[in-house]
Parts: structure tokens; C-alpha cells; sequence
């Protein structure tokens, strides 16, 4: 379990200079077995604080406490086989496989020569296997793909046999299914393994579905903690995201962009052609609505689109064709 | 790191040291056997083995020139190589070398200040200049050195990141040899001439008696380079990561730091700047070796740079022509082409490498 307690972090001043807090006042907690999701606007400081808790900066105040201990009191060496990291930093050393990348993990396991026994391969087989990585093993990681380098790079952290994980931004530059499997896979490991999984993202729609808990930096500098649904229903999350042009639909749980000045539009279709009407009248300006009255009404028939506006009624027989006219509608 | 003795990758390991080895042998073996003087193999393995038969001018040849030569070729060529791995380690950059740091640099000023008659104000022994001693220039460079290493190990504490250390080193190389050109500028042309030729490096000036005190300095500093090896792979990912596993980073970076200064202070003060081979047998033994596992790469430099430098200590005497070619002039004019060759037939070369 990872708690921490009216945690201050930032930059400790230098020369006279003043230091420069970035968060204060941090009291949460990160239990194992949980996905712990850390998520905020841009610059609030979500690297900040995980590098803190990662022991690689100090903290202005508070404490950082690993299983009621403060991490700052724990020997470098006993920290790292309790904690792993994966960090931002990209670039990967040349001439070094996947699995020998995954052995450096094994780093404060290892003796003074840093062989590695019959039991540290072993671990490294798991690893890698763990983190869905064994058909990667060969290969040499400058060779890999952003998602598989994800993948090797968590497989390292996993070789630590650490009890808690923290993970920085690491779905950035990943597509949208490589992102999905790399935050399953950290929510299984979670729980499989009972460990403390923290991550940074800034993929807030897949955050809300995936994570058991949210930690929500908000602009105020405040660490609110909660599950997905609660931070949303409080309007946490609203308050946190919202802007001029967008705003978070709690029920759907993505955010939709704003400029609905068209008016309400009324939806009749079957199947999965209803939610896509909405969607693609909402991309132009218009209001989905429960129920009549709407200012637009659109009927699927069969073979064609029908919409009725202002007594008129057009006929489209593409949804091409519809949306078109529904950006401008005219005669 | 993968299982050694295992698997097709670590046989290519094993078969490419025992291969080494087996080179640093034929060019010790050649080192010896060829000079300036030509010897015929028989005489010269005769007067090496010191038997009743040997002839006692082949002897003295091969005791007190060839044979203190060949060591001094064979340390200095795995000091350089092993604080060149050090150094492209510790700054994650190719371009990375032992004199990256202005290590040289101090020690050509120490030597440009003696040779040119400022250092007599400093110390009596420099007071016959024109007939400049041995142990004068040793000295002035291992003080040189010393300094350069010094301030940047000061600096270091002061600097948290690697880059902004490696460039402050490339400006105090760069200050320390505007330094050593004005010194040249306002100095009489025999004793430039003087320090031009202690700077294009040599391996022939060394004796028994500096050998008896580069040879356990350069030793001592090659154990604890190849004891560096588990914290210098932690180091591959970055300080960051390494942090994350338990390595003390400032400390490895100071003891990273000093390991490869004295090795490469050393070379200097004996033997003069000798350039390229810190810079491009690293590389060779990577793509050799095929790894960057420092565990296999620290070894591979060993024997690789004594070979490298034990071939270019051959090549400097030009057999046959009595004359002996400067140093540098070799190790790069051969050296270079090598390299480039090396790197355009490697896949991993071609396409860039963090290290």
C-alpha cells in the first residue's frame, strides 16, 4: 500500500531563491491489487509527483510511505526491489535484446557482478512473459514498435519484483489498441500479483473505464481521490476538463465538443443506426433530444433518410448526403 | 543478460574473445619480433628467451627497446579502450572518448608549459629546459591531467546532468588548448617543435622504469573499471532509470570519472595524447561482440584495443625503412577506414545508435 501524507512536492530553492511547490497538501492512498489511475490537465504536475514517489526527487513536506514506512527512509538498493519505474525517457540503448533489457531489472537482486542465476532467469521469463512480451525476447529493442517497447520496459519493472509499479505517461504515442491492452494488462498484473500499480496518462476517457481508482489533480493543485464514477458524479471531473468548447458527458463517459446552436434533433431508427444518427447530427451543431418536440426530426425508412425541418421534409438516401445538408441546412 | 554459454548469440561471444585473445597474442608476438632494425624471428625469439646462443646486440634490442615498447602499447591500448566504453557509457554518446573531458588537454598544457620555459618558474627539476628530462615531461603531464581532472570532478558535483558535464568538458579541453597555441606562439620555434613531437604520441620512450609505475597505475584502474561493470549496464537506460534500481548515480559517476581519467591521464603522461583509439575501439567492439552488455563489451575492449594498439605500434616502425612514423599519425590514417568500413556494414550502425 502506498499513502501519502500532507504530501508537498516540487523544486527545493537553491542559492536563496525561494523553492517552488508545484503540489501541497497530498493526502491519498494507493492500495494493492487496485489500478491506481493519476490524471490532470497539462503542467499540474502528475511527472512531478510520481517521481517523487518514485524517491528520485525529495519531497518539500509530508511523506511518502510504502507499507506504513517513508520511502525516504528505506536503503536505495531495498527501495528498488519494492519499487519500479517506468519512466518517459524513450530512447533505448542499441545492441541490447528484449531480454537482456528485462534482466537489467534484476539489478538490485543480482550480486556484485550482476550475473544472473537460473532463478533470476527465471524471473526474467516471467516478466516477459507477464507483460505479454515472450515472442519479443530476441529481438533488439531498438527494433521494436512504441507498443512493444512499452511492453518490454514494463517487463523490466516487473523483473524488480517490486511491490509497487509507477508508471509515467507510458500509453503516450501508443494507437488506441495498443493503449487499451497495455492499461489491461496493468489492471490484471494489479491484480494477479496484488501490487500497487500507479499511472499517469492523459488518455482521461480510457482512464474513467479502466481505473478502480482515479486520482484526479485538479487546477487548483488538489489531489482528489475516488472511484471513476464517483470523481464523475461529484463533477470532479467537469470542473477539472471542461472548456469553452468541450465539455465531459457523465452518462457516456467521453467528452463531446460544444457549437450545438442548431437546435434539438429528434432520432427514429433501429439498431445501432440510431446512436450513429445522433452522433453525426452532433458533430453539426445539433441537440439529440428524448423526445418530441425537436426542431429536426430524422426517420430511418428503410432505404432512405427522411429529415423534417420547419414543415419541410428532404430525402436522403446516404448518410453522406444528410450530414451534409444538416451542417447547412437549406431547401 | 542472456545465459552465458548458451544459445547462438553466446557462442558468437565466446568464439570472438578466445579469437582476441589469440590476436593480442600473433601482435605481441609480432610487436617484439619487428622493428626498425630488421631480426630474423629466430634471433629474436633467442635473445628474448635470453639463451647462451643469442646475440648480445639482438638482446639488448629486444629488452630494452622492443620488449618495454610492447607492454607500454599493450596497456595503453586497454586503458584507452576501456575509459572510451567508460566515457560513451556515462554520457550515453557516441562521440564520447577518454579525452572528452579536457583530460589531455591539461596534460599537453603541463607538457607545454615545461617545454616551453614557464613551468621553470614552478619547479627547479625543469631548470635545464632546453635538454628537457623524461621524468619532466611525465611529470608535467601527470600534473596537467591531475588539474584538468580535478576541476571536473568538482564540477560534476555541481551539475546534475551528463550533458551539460560533457559540454562544460568540451570547453575547458578547448580553453586548455587555446592555451597550450598561445604558449606555442610566444616560444622559440625549436622547442614547439619540441612539444609538436611529445603530442603526436609514442610508445617508444617508455622504460622498465616507467613501466614500473604506469603498469600497476593503468593495472589498478583496469580492475576497478571491469569491478564498474554492473552499475555502467544499470547506467544504459539513463540516471533516471538506474536510480529507480538501487545504483548511487553520483557515485558511479564520480568513480566512472575518475577510473577512466587515470587511465587515460596515464597513457598520456607515458606515451603522449594518443588519439582515436578511445573513440573507435569501443564501437568495433560492440558491433563484435554484439552486444552492449558491459559484462562481455569491458573484456572485448581489453583485448581489442591491446590488439588494435599493438598493430598500429608495429605499423609506426615502418620495417625495413629504419625511420619510425609518428603515432597518431597511424592509428587514425589506418584506424579511420577501418571504422568507417565497419560501420557502413552494420545494420545497427547504419541506423543509429543511442550508445
Amino acid at each position: 500500500m502506498l499513502t501519502l501524507r500532507s504530501l508537498s512536492v516540487g523544486y527545493p530553492g537553491r542559492r536563496g531563491r525561494p523553492s517552488r511547490r508545484v503540489l501541497s497538501g497530498l493526502d491519498a492512498v494507493a492500495r494493492s491489487g487496485d489500478l491506481t489511475v493519476l490524471i490532470g490537465p497539462n503542467g499540474t504536475g502528475k511527472s512531478t509527483l510520481l517521481r517523487t514517489l518514485a524517491g528520485l526527487q525529495p519531497a518539500l513536506e509530508g511523506d511518502v510511505l510504502l507499507d506504513g514506512s517513508p520511502v525516504t527512509a528505506i536503503d536505495a538498493a531495498e527501495l528498488a526491489r519494492r519499487v519500479a519505474v517506468v519512466l518517459t525517457e524513450r530512447d533505448l540503448p542499441a545492441l541490447l535484446t528484449a531480454r537482456e533489457l528485462t534482466g537489467l531489472g534484476r539489478h538490485p537482486h543480482t550480486g556484485f557482478t550482476g550475473r544472473l542465476t537460473a532463478a533470476d532467469h527465471a524471473v526474467v521469463a516471467w516478466a516477459l512473459d507477464a507483460a505479454g512480451a515472450a515472442h519479443l525476447a530476441e529481438r533488439p529493442v531498438t527494433e521494436l514498435s512504441d507498443g512493444e517497447r512499452q511492453r518490454v520496459l514494463t517487463a523490466r519493472a516487473l523483473a524488480q519484483e517490486p511491490a509497487a509499479i509507477l508508471l509515467d505517461e507510458p500509453t503516450a504515442f501508443l494507437d488506441v489498441p495498443s493503449r487499451v491492452a497495455l492499461m489491461g494488462l496493468l489492471r490484471r498484473l494489479a491484480r494477479e500479483r496484488s501490487l500497487v500499480v500507479v499511472v499517469s496518462t492523459h488518455d482521461l476517457e480510457l482512464a474513467l473505464r479502466i481505473a478502480d481508482r482515479i486520482w484526479l489533480v485538479d487546477p487548483g493543485g488538489a489531489l482528489r481521490c475516488g472511484t471513476p464514477e464517483e470523481l464523475t458524479l461529484d463533477g470532479a471531473i467537469s470542473t477539472s476538463f471542461d472548456g469553452d468548447d468541450l465539455s465531459f458527458d457523465a452518462a457516456s463517459g467521453v467528452f463531446v465538443l460544444h457549437g450545438g446552436g442548431s437546435g434539438t434533433a429528434l432520432v427514429t431508427a433501429d439498431g445501432v443506426r440510431g446512436p450513429l444518427l445522433e452522433r453525426a447530427l452532433t458533430r453539426e451543431g445539433w441537440r439529440p433530444a428524448a423526445g418530441p418536440p425537436a426542431d429536426l426530426t430524422v426517420t430511418w425508412t428503410g432505404d432512405a433518410y427522411e429529415a423534417a425541418l420547419n414543415g419541410t421534409t428532404h430525402r436522403f438516401t446516404t448518410l453522406a448526403a444528410l450530414t451534409d445538408w444538416a451542417r447547412r441546412p437549406g431547401p | 543478460m542472456t545465459d552465458p554459454g548458451s544459445g547462438p548469440a553466446a557462442r558468437r561471444r565466446v568464439t570472438v574473445l578466445v579469437g582476441l585473445a589469440a590476436a593480442v597474442v600473433v601482435a605481441f608476438v609480432l610487436a617484439v619480433a619487428l622493428g626498425s632494425t630488421p631480426m630474423p624471428l629466430d634471433r629474436a625469439v633467442l635473445a628474448l628467451l635470453r639463451a647462451d646462443a643469442a646475440d648480445p646486440g639482438d638482446e639488448v634490442i629486444i629488452w630494452t627497446v622492443r620488449l618495454p615498447r610492447a607492454v607500454t602499447a599493450l596497456l595503453a591500448g586497454a586503458a584507452l579502450s576501456v575509459a572510451g566504453v567508460q566515457m560513451q557509457t556515462l554520457f550515453r554518446n557516441p562521440l564520447a572518448e577518454p579525452y572528452i573531458l579536457g583530460v589531455s588537454s591539461g596534460a599537453s598544457l603541463g607538457v607545454a608549459l615545461v617545454v616551453t620555459g614557464w613551468g621553470g618558474l614552478a619547479g627547479a627539476f625543469t631548470g635545464g629546459i632546453a635538454g628537457l628530462g623524461r621524468a619532466g615531461v611525465v611529470v608535467a603531464a601527470s600534473g596537467g591531467a591531475a588539474a584538468v581532472l580535478g576541476l571536473v570532478l568538482v564540477l560534476s558535483r555541481r551539475v546534475r546532468s551528463v550533458v551539460t558535464l560533457l559540454v562544460i568538458g568540451v570547453m575547458v579541453g578547448s580553453a586548455t588548448a587555446s592555451i597550450i597555441t598561445l604558449l606555442l606562439a610566444y616560444s622559440d620555434a625549436q622547442r614547439a617543435q619540441q612539444y609538436l613531437g611529445w603530442s603526436l604520441g609514442s610508445y617508444a620512450g617508455t622504460t622498465w622504469g616507467d613501466l614500473a609505475l604506469f603498469a600497476p597505475v593503468c593495472g589498478t584502474a583496469l580492475v576497478a573499471a571491469l569491478a564498474g561493470v554492473k552499475p555502467l549496464n544499470a547506467l544504459l537506460l539513463g540516471e533516471g532509470y538506474a536510480r529507480t534500481m538501487g545504483v548511487r548515480v553520483r557515485r558511479v559517476r564520480t568513480v566512472t570519472l575518475l577510473t577512466a581519467s587515470v587511465l587515460a591521464g596515464s597513457v598520456t603522461a607515458y606515451c603522449g595524447p594518443v588519439a582515436f583509439l578511445g573513440l573507435a575501439v569501443p564501437h568495433m567492439a560492440k558491433l563484435l561482440l554484439g552486444t552492449a552488455d558491459h559484462r562481455v563489451l569491458l573484456p572485448g575492449a581489453v583485448l581489442l584495443g591491446a590488439a588494435v594498439s599493438l598493430a598500429c605500434c608495429v605499423a609506426t616502425q615502418a620495417p625495413g625503412s629504419g625511420s619510425v612514423l609518428p603515432l597518431n599519425a597511424v592509428t587514425t590514417v589506418l584506424g579511420a577506414p577501418v571504422v568507417i568500413t565497419i560501420l557502413l556494414r552494420s545494420r545497427t550502425a547504419r541506423s543509429g545508435w543511442a550508445v
